[in-house]
């Protein structure tokens, strides 16, 4: 007798021993922890203006949600439409940079891609022209761009054409360890208020660790889904510092390389 | 932590002079307790159990005398003496004991017929490396899936049995002392147990503590960084309850820190093993034959690598790992006057195995990954065995065992890890782990015996081998990576056996012959890169068609006079993998030969070891040939008896003419020490 008593309760152990190891995979939902990065009343006094974004503004591509709020009531309003479009204050000029809009409605969802840090004299702003119950409104959105020493950026000039082209990863906080989405963007300066998606590219790419000099298997070269952006695989062994050294060409021809470095958590 | 020992020592000496009078018959119970195969000692089973030893006819005892040699050596001292073993090493602690030119992967070691997995990636820390043989009472060798005691495995188990507290109605208190020192490494060992038992209960403490620095090599080679130092202690409690109950409780840790493996590029900065179980036994039936206990056991490794001592490094790195182990036992043993006899055993075991890696660059972050991802294993197992006469000519010996195991990554990091090769990770499945085996033993003759044993084994892969993620191996220079979809390897195993023993003269032969389906290998996969700085590629753990492994083992005894004996032993493997092509670290030919003579003054212990050179080297391990070399060592120890105490000195040395050698089945091609001339006192009270 005693020793079924026993083994039922090794085995009542035993399972509790594996129970208590189940872990649930938690997504990071979009916009959990919105960071205010810009925030303004239209002169009329009638709303107030936010740029959100879950990270503070980086060198490179950024995601951000606008909201309005109706300040009378406090509660949040939808634009009737808008656009932005981000700019660089410099002394005695000024330029823009890559911007798109991802989604409007309830959610106004848009992304812009910083190319150069702020400095003295120099800054950036998102110029947001909304419309809201009716009423046109245009609006500064100053921003902070600070510098980094691994920025989410790379540029080349074409062998081609000698146009100037970036890249940026447009995914670049979702990544870790394991199997990673690979979304980069790329665009090209036709002058200095038109940056607009290059669609036509072909871009291939290589991870490495630059202290080690190993890479990483089973990466997919991104390709073009539409409006500049180019969607692979990349993979990563483990936590670090990684180059993405990136090769494109155009009409089969190469046309410049160039490459990203990110600290992997 | 050496002074407290040094205290200790001096407090079992102090006791020991109160102890008194005779032997007594009782250790019987004990004899019982470990009741383990005793027959056919020859095959396998040491019994170092000092009332064991001396309750036996004069012949056997100097046999096991001769092997035991002495308690003050380590494991590795001795399990190399056995028929078919070597020990294979990466410095000066923790070697690893091969059988037949089969690794560790291939055996099963447990003590006390638990489960034990070591915690180092690496392979630094068998389950041997916890053991000290003052710890041990007996050890079983099966060999080829044999035996159910040991874990599903293709190749064998090796089971030590730890002693228990002896009850002894006449000395309440018994034990012993001893120190050793040897010159090779400046090693010093310190050792001391101590019994206690009144009314049916009954203490056991016993405790090892060796230190050691760099050793020499042949000719004078210092072998850096291959110091260490170990403490190792276990705390036994029996209580006998009525006639035929018992419930026994041992636990025991083993702490060794700062220990160099110069055949690595990282030494150990901490290697701990805890292991605690709990045993009731009851025997029954007529003169209490038959027995039957529960245990309930726990054990936990930590073992932290690192390599700051280390200079000229690329990168330092950290790599601890650790294991946790929980499981119970149930056994049976029905014994009838005849002799024949049936075991079964039941188990659960559920072990967790996680192991980690950071590496700092300069001036950059940490780099992280997980070499063992958090690894579930648990299983559940039934065995029945037997052995039956089936004439006064023929013997029968059967087995049958099934094993279930399932085995998975625990922890999301480690499962993404395995994302980037696009493997489905931990399909939750039961795997069926059968074991048989059948043995037949005929008589030919009053003197001689032939025996025939076949066996079909199914072994899990291990952690690295399913779970492991970019561990380097020094011996090949290639990082290891498992595969998670990776199936069970199977084996089929027939020795043949031929047995004369006369009374002055005993001659076993044994042939052996393992062919192994879905063999595991690392399959060097040129798709993958390299992670390790100065690794030459990667290695993908993957099922091979097929491997063999066979061989033959040699024993003989001669007994030239009552006081005169020579033992010698021969051992011989031949390994092929899928291709045809020699198989890593086979031993080659190897012959030892030991005579022992009690002479008037002294007992001297000459011994020769020659091994042939092994030029059969695997190209895929990149292995290279290694040189024939002899090793001559020799022993003289002295005993003093009085009022039923024993005081040993012993006085050796080893490798004589301090060549420099090295076995072909040692990593890294470190040599092997040099002369060493050592110094052994013990006092048994
Ligand atoms: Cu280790």
């Amino acid at each position: 007798m005693q020793k079924h008593i026993s083994l039922g309760l090794i085995m009542a152990l035993t399972i509790q021993f594996l129970g208590c190891t189940e872990d649930q995979k938690v997504e990071p939902a979009p916009f959990q922890n919105p960071n205010l990065v810009s925030k303004a009343n239209t002169t009329d006094g009638k709303y107030q203006i936010s740029i959100l974004s879950n990270h503070s503004f980086q060198l490179g591509y950024n995601l951000w949600n606008m909201e309005v709020e109706v300040l009378s009531s406090g509660e949040s309003t939808e634009p009737d439409e808008w656009n932005a479009s981000p700019i660089m204050e410099m002394h005695s000029s000024a330029h823009g940079s890559f911007s798109e809009i991802i989604s409007t409605g309830v959610e106004n969802q848009g992304a812009a891609v910083f190319q150069m840090p702020e400095g003295s004299g120099m800054s950036w702003k998102i110029i947001l022209d909304l419309k809201l119950d009716g009423v046109d409104y245009s609006m500064d959105m100053p921003v902070e761009v600070p510098s980094s020493d691994m920025p989410n950026l790379a540029s080349f000039v074409s062998s081609k054409d000698s146009q100037s082209y970036f890249l940026s990863i447009a995914n670049i906080n979702s990544f870790s360890v394991g199997s990673n989405e690979l979304d980069i963007l790329v665009f090209k300066k036709e002058s200095m208020m038109d940056w607009p998606a290059a669609e036509d590219l072909v871009v291939s790419f290589e991870p490495s660790m630059p202290s080690m000099g190993h890479g990483s298997p089973n990466n997919l070269d991104p390709v073009h889904s539409g409006k500049g952006h180019y969607l692979g695989k990349v993979n990563f062994t483990m936590t670090g510092v990684w180059r993405l050294d990136f090769t494109i060409y155009q009409e089969s021809k190469k046309i410049g390389e160039c490459f990203i470095d990110l600290d992997l958590q | 932590m050496i002074k407290s020992t040094s205290i200790i020592i001096i407090l079992l000496v102090l006791f020991g002079f109160e102890a008194h009078s005779q032997f007594a018959n009782q250790e019987e119970y004990q004899a019982w307790l470990d009741s383990l195969a005793k027959e056919n000692y020859i095959a396998n089973t040491i019994l170092l159990e000092e009332v064991n030893v001396l309750s036996r006819s004069g012949k056997e005892k100097d046999f096991y005398e001769y092997l035991r040699g002495n308690p003050m050596n380590s494991v590795d001292d001795f399990v190399h003496h056995l028929p078919g073993m070597n020990m294979s090493r990466k410095g000066n602690y923790a070697s690893e004991p091969m059988m037949r030119g089969m690794d560790i992967n291939r055996l099963e070691v447990n003590i006390d017929g638990m489960r034990i997995k070591p915690a180092c990636t690496d392979r630094m820390d068998p389950v041997t490396s916890y053991m000290e043989p003052n710890n041990m009472a007996t050890l079983e060798l099966e060999k080829g899936s044999e035996g159910f005691k040991s874990a599903s495995s293709t190749g064998h188990g090796l089971n030590f049995t730890t002693k228990s507290p002896v009850f002894d109605r006449s000395r309440q208190v018994k034990g012993m002392v001893g120190l050793k020192y040897g010159t090779v490494a400046n090693e010093f060992s310190q050792m001391g147990d101590v019994n206690w038992n009144s009314k049916g209960s009954a203490v056991r403490f016993n405790f090892v503590n060796r230190w050691a620095g760099n050793y020499y090599g042949g000719e004078k080679t210092l072998v850096e960084n291959s110091g260490f130092n170990k403490l190792n202690f276990s705390l036994g409690y029996s209580q006998q309850i009525g006639e035929s109950d018992l419930i026994k409780i041992h636990y025991i840790q083993d702490e060794a820190w700062d220990i160099g493996y110069p055949a690595l590029p990282m030494d150990v900065s901490r290697a701990s093993a805890k292991m605690l179980s709990g045993t009731y036994l009851r025997s029954f039936g007529a003169e209490k034959r038959n027995s039957m206990d529960v245990k309930f056991y726990y054990n936990t490794i930590v073992h932290i690598m690192d390599d700051s001592k280390r200079e000229d490094v690329v990168m330092h790195m950290d790599m601890p790992g650790e294991t946790q182990t929980i499981g119970t036992i149930f056994s049976t043993r029905l014994v009838n006057q005849k002799g024949n006899s049936i075991n079964t055993k039941v188990e659960l075991y559920n072990s967790y195995s996680f192991a980690e890696m950071t590496m700092y660059p300069e001036g950059q972050s940490s780099m992280y990954m997980q070499t063992w991802p958090g690894i579930r294993q648990y299983g559940f197992s039934v065995g029945v065995d037997g052995k039956a006469a089936l004439s006064s000519k023929t013997r029968v010996s059967a087995g049958l065992r099934l094993e279930v195991a399932k085995m998975y990554m625990e922890e999301d990091f480690g499962i993404s890890q395995f994302d980037v090769f696009g493997k489905e990770n931990t399909e939750e499945e039961f795997t069926p782990l059968p074991t048989v085996f059948l043995g037949l033993d005929r008589k030919l003759g009053s003197k001689s015996n032939l025996g025939i044993r076949g066996s079909y084994g199914v072994r899990m892969p291990n952690n690295s081998e399913k779970f492991g993620f970019y561990i380097f191996n020094s011996t090949d220079r290639f990082d290891y990576v498992g595969d998670p979809e990776i199936q069970p390897e199977n084996s089929f195993k027939l020795d043949l056996e031929y047995t004369y023993q006369s009374s002055r003269f005993t001659f076993k032969v044994t042939q052996f012959n393992y062919y192994f389906t879905n063999y595991i290998l690392g399959v060097s996969d040129t798709i993958l890169q390299a992670m390790t700085p100065g690794a030459q590629g990667v290695k993908t753990y993957s099922n091979t068609s097929n491997a063999s492994l066979n061989g033959i083992e040699l024993f003989s005894q001669f007994e030239l006079s009552p006081k005169t004996g020579l033992i010698a032993t021969i051992n011989y493997s031949h390994g092929n993998d899928y291709e045809g092509e020699p198989l890593p670290f086979i031993p080659p030919f190897k012959m030892m030969a030991s005579t022992y003579s009690r002479l008037k003054l002294f007992t001297i212990q000459p011994e020769v070891v020659y091994a042939a050179a092994q030029n059969r080297v695997s190209e895929k391990n990149i292995e290279s040939s290694t040189p024939s070399f002899w090793l001559f060592n020799f022993k003289i120890s002295k005993d003093y008896q009085f009022n039923n105490k024993r005081l040993r000195g012993v006085v050796g040395i080893e490798n004589i003419f301090d060549n420099l050698y090295r076995e072909h089945i040692d990593w890294g091609g470190i040599p092997r020490p040099g002369r060493n001339i050592f110094v052994d006192l013990s006092f048994s009270f």
